[in-house]
């Protein structure tokens, strides 16, 4: 009961957040007037190429962002069953920032940057996975392999950087800092149909979660295959991360906090705790962009500024009032 | 060529043809792929540029400081509807569209400009693809390296606009203050020159930089013109090996603790002779005509005290 209520006010609070991404943004615009362009979709005039272009696809790039993140989050804390992993732990932003930063070199923008970006994720898994293949995929081999790849890779983004233009470093850097202003098809596209659908499949899968999150002892005794079912959802997991990585840059902390929190609220069952996730990262990165927009307007914060300083004063609060025996 | 006609001997000498032409193909095949590289960068690089010219703009934003500056040299301030944060005094009243770092799309969106100004230095080229993406025109300025370079940009500015006169009288009264200070160094003995941009860490220009420029154009050596970045982190035994008569320091570091950082290196030339000098980042960094002719007699003065 408590769960089902729970999830009805998370449906709120994601309705409330598309309501102020949608009567905030960058530039203040009469309620009445954002009304009007909102019930004409195909109309024409700045009104609407800004709500239709600029405003409404921010929306649906942060609450997919954010969806995306949180699940990515949930499914790394279950199955490597460590309170600090999150999406980025296998080294994912590592392989994209590297991948950005070489596409930027090379003078390659839009959609086959975003190409180069998710490649760049996808090489940074394949390695991780293969390495930790080695021995058995157990979770210390695994946390060990991505945190090395991440200084790897970061140390080749610095080696590029000691030789490139400032132009480029500052380009790049720019990229690090996440930004969902004024996404491109490409990002959306690959968030609509590869992220999204993904996304609702591994909901499917919250049973083997339940069982995986128990530790490989047990998950043996009640009879899943626990290489298999690890395998395939730290692929599918760190794709998601990956392609948020290719589509919005390093957007930090959602991944780690939203599947915190939702434990706490509905509990360890990724019946629950998968979809919550989903609705409470969605709602709470399109608050955050919002708030980007808004805080020194007409300027605009990076968005990794507000989740990391929103979420990171949330998180100590709510890890000091918690029992320490409660945090995983 | 008729195929009746065709004899033995044609048919060879068509091939040798086919051949030669073949070989005239070949050897040109890279300049033809440079061309069309080029041409290709043109078409996708400045698509803003013929649509400007068909009527003068009245509705501008610029999204550089130093075009900012360059439009209110041109007297075409009152055309600006919106600038970056880091703008000259004068634009204090225009709205903001971002910093260097962030643009606020919505709000360049909203003020309906005819035209947006870029530069390759200041704005990143996903930017810059996404505003042209809303359908604004956007035009988009080199980031220049060289007198010349900044020179045509400048002009290309003022057409844009419809100042070809006044950027031709600005343009002519910074070449005749640059041909004059060169006129008064000439047959100066050259130095060797040091030019240090931050201290920790050590960084340099080489010759692919802005203010590589100012000395070469000075007719001195940069003891790192040759290095492979425009802005090389450099090591500070290399300073000491490559023996400088001149350190020019800019940044907004205090000139103090940069001469604390070389007074205890008295091998090197320039400390031994007391030619640290420091430069105000503000005056020699800002790649506009005015501004550059400004900071050339900056770096004149330190290069050849007593000159000017």
């Amino acid at each position: 009961m408590k769960k089902a209520c729970v999830f009805i006010f998370l449906l709120f609070f994601l309705a409330a957040s598309i309501a102020a991404g949608i009567l905030t943004g960058g530039t203040p615009i009469a309620p009445e007037m954002i009304f009007d362009a909102l019930i004409h979709p195909g109309g024409q005039g700045t009104m609407h190429t800004l709500l239709w272009e600029l405003r409404l696809p921010r929306i649906l790039m942060a609450a997919l962002v954010g969806a995306a993140l949180a699940q990515s989050g949930v499914i790394f804390q279950a199955i490597l069953r460590n309170p600090l992993a999150e999406p980025y732990t296998l080294g994912v932003s590592g392989g994209g920032a590297l991948g950005a930063t070489i596409s930027i070199m090379c003078g390659i923008s839009g959609i086959p940057m975003v190409l180069f970006c998710f490649a760049g994720c996808i090489i940074s898994i394949s390695l991780v996975l293969g390495v930790a293949s080695v021995k058995n995929f157990t979770n210390s081999m695994l946390i060990l392999t991505g945190v090395i790849m991440s200084f790897l890779f970061s140390s080749i983004v610095m080696f590029i950087f000691a030789v490139a233009t400032s132009r480029d470093v500052y380009a790049s850097v720019l990229w690090f800092m996440g930004s969902l202003a004024a996404p491109d098809s490409g990002s959306i596209r690959i968030m609509l149909f590869l992220v999204a659908p993904l996304m609702l499949i591994l909901w499917g899968f919250a049973k083997d979660l339940n069982v995986l999150s128990l530790g490989d002892e047990k998950t043996y005794h009640l009879g899943i295959d626990a290489k298999k079912a690890k395998t395939a959802l730290l692929i599918a997991a760190s794709l998601i991360a990956g392609a948020c990585v290719a589509a919005a840059g390093v957007i930090g902390f959602i991944g780690l906090m939203i599947p915190h929190l939702m434990r706490k609220a509905v509990g360890a069952d990724h019946h629950w705790l998968l979809p919550s996730s989903m609705l409470a990262g969605a709602g709470f990165l399109i608050i955050c962009d919002s708030l980007s927009q808004t805080l020194i307007r007409p300027l605009e914060l990076p968005v990794g500024v507000i989740t990391g300083m929103a979420g990171g004063v949330f998180f100590l609060l709510y890890l000091i009032r918690v029992k320490p025996t409660e945090v995983m | 060529m008729g195929i009746t006609c065709l004899g033995e001997d044609s048919v060879y000498r068509f091939t040798c043809d086919v051949h030669y032409l073949y070989d005239i193909v070949w050897e040109r095949k890279n300049m033809l792929r440079a061309l069309l590289i080029a041409l290709c960068g043109a078409m996708l690089w400045s698509p803003g540029n013929l649509a400007a010219l068909e009527s003068s703009p009245h509705r501008i934003i610029s999204l550089a400081p130093s075009l900012t500056r360059e439009i209110y040299d041109l007297g075409a301030g009152d055309l600006l509807v919106g600038v970056t944060l880091y703008r000259p005094e004068a634009a204090r009243s225009k709205e903001i569209v971002g910093t260097l770092t962030k643009l606020n799309f919505e709000k360049i969106f909203s003020l309906k400009p005819d035209l947006v100004l870029a530069s390759k230095d200041s704005n990143t080229k996903t930017d810059i693809e996404k505003l042209m993406a809303l359908g604004l025109n956007v035009v988009v300025f080199e980031g220049c390296t060289s007198l010349s370079c900044i020179c045509d940009e400048f002009e290309r500015l003022g057409s844009l606009l419809g100042k070809e006169h006044e950027s031709e009288e600005i343009l002519h009264e910074v070449r005749q203050k640059i041909a004059h200070i060169g006129s008064s160094i000439k047959g100066r003995k050259p130095v060797k020159v040091f030019w240090q941009m931050g201290a920790t860490p050590l960084v340099s220009i080489s010759d692919a930089s802005f203010a590589g420029e100012y000395i070469r154009l000075a007719g001195c050596e940069n003891i790192f013109a040759d290095a492979p970045a425009s802005y090389p982190r450099i090591n500070i035994e290399e300073v000491i090996a490559r023996n400088p008569d001149v350190i020019i320091t800019v940044a907004e570091m205090e000139s103090d603790s940069v001469q604390a950082l070389w007074s205890t290196m008295d091998d090197i030339s320039a400390v031994k002779n007391r030619r640290v000098y420091s430069l105000n980042a503000d005056l020699v960094c800002q790649p506009t005509p005015r501004m550059f002719a400004k900071g050339f007699e900056l770096v004149v003065k330190s290069l050849y005290p007593g000159v000017l």
